[in-house]
C-alpha cells in the first residue's frame, strides 16, 4: 500500500504515512486559527548506502520530512521505522542511541554553527555529548578535519574566520564525528557558489563511498539532485507525487508537476532556439488551506473534473516507479511533452 | 590571429557593434576605500548591449557584476564606494559627467532596475500601485488618476491576475513570484531603453523562474528593451542572453555570443565553471558509480588582496610562470570572442 516495499531486503530507513501539522495560534487566548499541512501522509525507504533525492519547491514540506524523520520536530502520525524498529514514539532518552547514527547537515552554514565556539569544539561536541572518544577526541577531530579537506590548524578558529564552503565542510565534519549510518543533508549546497558547490558535491558522494552512508538529499536543484541521487522523489504542498530512480524519472515522468519541474530547469547549454516548455500558471498554493482533490489541480495543464474531487493516492503505475495521479487511470500517455528537447 | 587591444580605443567591441550599442560601458572602475585597503570591485570593465538585445554578465559572488550594475546607474554608496575612471555612454553622453537631478531624469525613465530579492526593494508601507505611479508621476508628468490607470495596465501586463484589485496590495500581501512582477511592472512603467536586471529570479523557485524569464522575453520582444541580465547561473544565460560576459575578481576574463562562449569556452575559469555544473541531462544517466564533477580548486581571491599576475592563476591547472608575473591581456582569440588568458589559443584547440 506504500510506495515502501522493496525486495525483501529490511531497509535502513522506512518512513510510513508520516504527518506533520503545524497548528496556528492566534490571539491573546491562543486560539487554535487554522492548521499548517506540511507534510501531510509521506512513504518511502532508504537502503543501506543509498541517496534518495527530495525535491521541490519552497514550502513544499521536503525540510520539514527530513527534520520529522531525525525526530527534531515531533511527527503528528506516521510510523519512522530504523532498522525495523518504529523510532516515532520514542522519547528523548531512548533517542539519543538513534541519534548517534542520525545525522544532519544545514543549509546555512553561517546559522548551524556557534559563532562563540571554535571550529575543534564544534566538531567535537558530539563527542561530548555522547561521552565517547574521551582521550583521543583532538586526534579524532584533526582527522575528521583532514577528511573533509580542512586544515586541522584550523582547530582554534572561529566560524566568522571561515569562507561558506569551508563552514559546510565543518558542518559535515560534525555530522561525520559519531560515525552515523544515515544523514539528511538539506540543501547543503545552495548557499554556495558554483565552483564551491562542486567540491562539496563530491566531498558527499566519496564519504558516502568512503562510510558507506545513506542520504535524504533535500534540495530543490534538479540538477543537483539527479546528479547526487540513486532515487528521486518529488513534493508537492506536502505530498509525494513521484517517486522513482533518477533516469527514469528523467526521461519518463509520470506526473505533470514533475513534467513541468524538469523542463523549467534552464540548461547551460546554447541552443539555437528556445526549448519548449511547460510553464505553469499561477503561485503554489498555501498548505493551510490547500486545494481540494489532487493539490496540484489548480495548476496543472490536464486537470479533469474527477482531479478536483478526488485525491489520488500514490500507486505503482510501473515497478519501481510511483506516481499520483488520476491521468494513469484515464490511460493518457505519458510522458506528455518530452522535459529534455 | 590574437589582436592586441590597444588602450582607449574601443576596438574590444566590433565598431559597428559600438556605433548601434545603446549602453557602454568603457572601462569602469569602481573601487572602494576601506580602512583594510582599496577593493577594487570593479576594475577596467566595457562592455556594450544593443537595443532588443541580452547581455549575461555572469561570476560568483564578490567578482564585480553588481557593482557593475549600480555604477550605470551611479547608485554605488559613496563612501566608501566611488568611480574612479571609465565611462559610461549612454544616449551621445557620458553618464559619468551628468549632475545628480539630471541622472535622476534618466534612473527608472531610460534605465531601470530589477534586483534580486523583491521583498527588500519595494517599500512595506505603500501599496504597490503607489509604488508603481510614482515612477509614472515623476517621469511622465501625468495626473495621479491617469498613472493609477496604467499601474493596473501595467500589472496586467506582466500578468498579475485581477490587477484592479491587486494594485490596492502591500508587498507582504503578495507572493515571491508576484512580488516580482511587480518590481517588473514597475522598471517597465516608463518604457526604458535599458533594463538591467540584477539576479532577477535567484530567489525564486523554477517554475516561478520559468514565468518571469518568459515575461522578460516577451516584453523585450515587444518594447525593443535592451537587458542586462546578471546571474550566476549559467542555465538562466544560455537561455536568455544574446552575448555573455563572464567576470572575475572585479574584471571580464571572456565575452563572446551565448553560441560560441557555450560551445566553446576560451577562458579557464568559464571552462571550469561549466564543468562543475551538475547537468540534468547527463546527471540522470550516470550509472551508480556517479561521475565526479570538475572541481576548481581554492575560493575566490579576496578582493583586498589578490594575487599577482593573473588573478585566477592560483586556482587554474594550465597556469605557468607567465600567469603568475603579469596579467593577460584581453585579446580576441577567434573572431568575436575576447580572452583574457595566456594560454587562450592552445586551450581553444583543446576540446572542453
Amino acid at each position: 500500500m506504500t510506495a515502501t516495499e522493496g525486495d525483501g531486503a529490511q531497509p535502513l530507513i522506512e518512513v510510513r504515512d508520516l504527518k506533520k501539522h503545524f497548528p496556528i495560534i492566534k490571539g491573546v487566548f491562543s486560539r487554535p486559527a487554522g492548521t499548517v499541512y506540511a507534510v501531510d501522509g509521506v512513504s518511502f525507504q532508504i537502503d543501506a548506502g543509498e541517496t534518495l533525492g527530495l525535491v521541490g519547491e519552497s514550502g513544499c514540506g521536503k525540510s520539514t520530512v527530513g527534520r520529522t524523520l531525525l525526530k527534531l520536530l515531533e511527527p503528528t502520525s506516521g510510523q519512522i521505522i530504523v532498522r525495523g524498529e518504529d523510532i516515532s514514539g520514542n522519547d528523548h532518552k531512548r533517542m539519543l542511541p538513534y541519534r548517534r547514527q542520525m545525522q544532519m547537515i544545514y543549509q546555512d552554514p553561517y546559522a548551524s554553527l556557534n559563532p562563540r565556539m571554535s571550529a575543534g569544539e564544534i566538531v567535537s561536541e558530539p563527542f561530548v555529548i555522547h561521552r565517547v572518544a574521551t582521550g583521543e577526541r583532538q586526534d579524532r577531530v584533526a582527522a575528521l578535519f583532514e577528511r573533509v579537506g580542512l586544515r586541522p590548524e584550523l582547530m582554534h578558529a572561529y566560524p566568522h574566520e571561515f569562507s561558506g564552503g569551508q563552514r559546510q565542510r565543518i558542518g559535515i565534519a560534525r555530522a561525520l564525528a559519531l560515525s552515523p549510518e544515515f544523514v539528511v543533508a538539506d540543501e547543503p549546497v545552495s548557499a554556495l557558489d558554483v565552483s564551491i558547490q562542486a567540491q562539496i558535491i563530491n566531498l558527499l558522494m566519496d564519504l558516502q563511498d568512503e562510510f558507506k552512508l545513506s542520504y535524504l538529499f533535500v534540495a530543490h536543484d534538479l540538477a543537483v539532485v539527479e546528479h547526487l541521487s540513486h532515487r528521486v522523489a518529488v513534493m508537492y504542498l506536502g505530498r509525494i507525487v513521484e517517486l522513482t530512480d533518477k533516469a527514469t524519472l528523467f526521461d519518463m515522468p509520470l506526473h505533470p508537476y514533475t513534467e513541468a519541474l524538469l523542463s523549467a530547469v534552464p540548461i547551460p547549454k546554447y541552443s539555437a532556439e528556445s526549448r519548449k516548455r511547460v510553464i505553469l500558471r499561477g503561485d503554489v498554493p498555501s498548505p493551510i488551506n490547500p486545494p481540494a482533490g489532487c493539490h496540484f489541480h489548480t495548476r496543472c495543464l490536464y486537470a479533469h473534473a474527477r482531479c478536483r474531487a478526488e485525491t489520488p493516492a500514490l500507486r505503482e503505475v510501473n515497478p519501481g516507479h510511483w506516481a499520483s495521479c488520476h491521468l494513469h487511470d484515464a490511460g493518457v500517455k505519458f510522458p506528455l511533452a518530452s522535459p529534455g528537447g | 590571429m590574437s589582436q592586441e587591444v590597444l588602450p582607449g580605443e574601443t576596438a574590444e567591441e566590433p565598431r559597428t557593434a559600438a556605433a548601434t550599442a545603446v549602453l557602454e560601458i568603457d572601462d569602469l572602475r569602481t573601487h572602494f576605500f576601506t580602512r583594510a585597503g582599496v577593493i577594487r570591485a570593479v576594475d577596467g570593465v566595457s562592455c556594450a548591449v544593443r537595443a532588443g538585445e541580452t547581455l549575461g554578465v555572469v561570476g560568483e559572488s564578490g567578482c564585480g557584476k553588481s557593482v557593475t550594475a549600480l555604477s550605470v546607474l551611479r547608485l554605488v554608496a559613496d563612501p566608501p564606494g566611488r568611480i574612479v575612471g571609465g565611462k559610461i555612454r549612454f544616449g551621445g553622453a557620458n553618464l559619468l559627467d551628468l549632475s545628480e537631478s539630471e541622472m535622476e531624469a534618466i534612473r527608472g525613465n531610460d534605465i531601470s532596475m530589477i534586483f534580486q530579492e523583491p521583498m527588500t526593494s519595494l517599500n512595506p508601507l505603500l501599496t504597490v500601485g503607489r509604488q508603481i505611479r510614482e515612477a509614472i508621476t515623476v517621469h511622465q508628468g501625468l495626473s495621479a488618476r491617469a498613472a493609477m490607470d496604467q499601474a493596473v495596465e501595467m500589472l496586467r501586463r506582466v500578468s498579475i491576475p485581477e490587477p484592479e484589485r491587486r494594485v490596492h496590495a502591500y508587498p507582504h500581501q503578495l507572493s515571491g513570484g508576484m512580488r516580482q512582477r511587480v518590481m517588473i511592472a514597475m522598471a517597465l512603467s516608463c518604457n526604458p531603453k535599458v533594463l538591467i536586471a540584477d539576479e532577477p529570479t535567484t530567489a525564486l523557485d523554477v517554475t516561478i523562474q520559468a514565468q518571469i524569464l518568459e515575461l522578460m522575453r516577451e516584453l523585450q520582444e515587444t518594447f525593443g528593451t535592451a537587458i542586462i541580465l546578471i546571474t550566476h547561473d549559467m542555465g538562466v544565460v544560455a537561455e536568455n542572453a544574446d552575448r555573455v560576459v563572464v567576470m572575475y575578481a572585479g574584471r571580464k576574463v571572456e565575452e563572446a555570443g551565448a553560441r560560441t562562449l557555450f560551445e566553446g569556452p576560451g577562458h579557464p575559469y568559464t571552462r571550469g565553471l561549466l564543468d562543475s555544473i551538475p547537468k540534468l541531462d547527463v546527471a540522470a544517466h550516470e550509472d551508480a558509480h556517479r561521475i565526479r564533477l570538475n572541481e576548481i580548486k581554492g575560493m575566490v581571491p579576496s578582493l583586498h588582496n589578490l594575487p599577482d599576475g593573473c588573478t585566477f592563476a592560483p586556482r587554474c591547472e594550465f597556469a605557468t610562470d607567465q600567469c603568475r608575473a603579469a596579467y593577460p591581456p584581453l585579446l580576441q582569440h577567434r573572431p568575436d570572442h575576447l580572452i583574457a588568458c595566456w594560454h587562450a589559443d592552445k586551450l581553444l584547440t583543446k576540446p572542453a
